[in-house]
């Protein structure tokens, strides 16, 4: 993925902006602040444009993974510490207490979008990087590994625990019949 | 395959990581386990459930609108900086054909040589007039080609603007040639004559 490339190859715009929506949903899920993500994001593409060593091809293969481990690296060696975390453990989960539901709104995919947000929110930071690099960004294992730097085993593990627990608050939430009967099984 | 195996394949087969000799074999054990099937699709509905939520996130507008704009600045400062790199090429290159070295021992190198040493008083006239005849006398013996100084008359209406000093024989390889010395408004001019044969006209 990364090179060593000193030379000063040029980022193409197209390819850049192509990486603007995945880094703002990673930036989003590591933040979990609007705020943050956005400056997490601005952050990153600065750091981009102006780094000196650069992929070896100005593909989108190659300018993605090597932009999500630039944020990774600003947001865990520089932000996370001054960012206030609203959600510190999977107990300060709410899932929309006091509003309305209706089987209806239960079905509607916005909603389920919500809860998943919600539930993804509330996993640990370690979990809750690969679930959304897998499943939102649809990532490979080798990806993932290069990005959070740790071996595909680990993804893997990091991976089938962050599942595990998604569907534990996605089924307490089904079981106490609130919302997101259409997230999770049962 | 023992079920064990197919429980530790499942996350890969979901997440399409399986060889595919390796996915015939899971889905063979699929299809005639009941537990491992039931398995699999707890693991599939909770994955299909998060990928349902997709994007999860919409990226503000205002967020592309200010990445554009670092991408633009960054175009500018490129385009920039080569305008100026190309500006230093030209500078330098205008530099090294002025400050070229100058081939050693060409014509044109003693005839500046000479005017140096001569307005320095390092080499003093053979022959000190101011008359082209006195002057042209002296040399036209000395000299391997016909030689005759010109007497350029003044036109009525303006005067001579330099004038003679005089003249030295000086040798330019195995040739002798004739250096003569004038005088404009206190300066010194040199002028050296030889012959087409001895010295090949150059542009430098």
């Amino acid at each position: 993925m990364l090179s060593g490339r000193r030379t000063p190859l040029k980022l193409l715009p197209e390819v850049l902006l192509a990486c603007h929506a995945p880094l703002y949903r990673y930036a989003r899920s590591l933040c979990r602040e609007e705020t943050a993500a956005e400056d997490l994001v601005q952050e990153t593409f600065r750091r981009a444009l102006a780094a000196t060593t650069k992929p070896r091809e100005a593909t989108l293969e190659n300018v993605r993974p090597w932009m999500f481990t630039i944020l990774r690296h600003i947001w865990h060696n520089e932000l996370r510490q001054r960012t206030h975390d609203p959600l510190s453990s999977s107990a300060a989960i709410l899932f929309g207490a006091g509003e309305p539901e209706t089987p209806e709104r239960v079905l509607n995919r916005k909603m389920i979008r919500s809860e998943v947000r919600h539930a993804l929110e509330a996993l640990p930071e370690t979990y809750r990087e690969v679930v959304m690099l897998r499943e939102i960004e649809s990532m490979s294992y080798a990806e993932i590994a290069s990005i959070i730097q740790c071996p595909p085993g680990t993804v893997m593990s990091r991976l089938a625990r962050g599942r595990a627990l998604l569907r534990e608050l996605l089924a307490n939430l089904d079981t106490s019949g609130t919302r997101a009967r259409g997230v999770g099984r049962g | 395959m023992t079920c064990r195996d197919a429980e530790s394949r499942l996350p890969l087969y979901i997440d399409h990581e399986l060889a595919r000799g390796e996915v015939e074999d899971l889905e063979r054990h699929l299809a005639g386990c009941a537990k491992c099937h039931d398995a699999f699709e707890v693991l599939r509905d909770v994955s299909d459930n998060i990928r349902a939520a997709k994007p999860l996130y919409d990226a503000p507008l205002e967020s592309e609108a200010r990445v554009r704009e670092l991408i633009r600045a960054r175009d500018r400062a490129l385009i920039a900086r080569r305008w100026r790199l190309a500006a230093a090429i030209s500078a330098a290159f205008i530099a090294a054909l002025m400050l070229r070295p100058v081939k050693a021992g060409g014509f044109p190198e003693f005839a500046a040589g000479s005017h140096v040493r001569y307005a320095s008083g390092a080499t003093p006239l053979d022959v000190a007039s101011s008359q082209p005849e006195a002057v042209s006398r002296w040399l036209a013996p000395r000299l391997p080609f016909h030689f005759k100084l010109p007497d350029y008359i003044n036109q009525p209406d303006s005067s001579k603007k330099y004038s003679l000093s005089g003249a030295r024989l000086l040798q330019y390889g195995n040739a002798d040639v004739a250096y003569l010395a004038y005088s404009m408004n206190r300066r010194p001019i040199s002028l050296l004559v030889t012959s087409a044969s001895q010295v090949k006209p150059c542009l430098w």
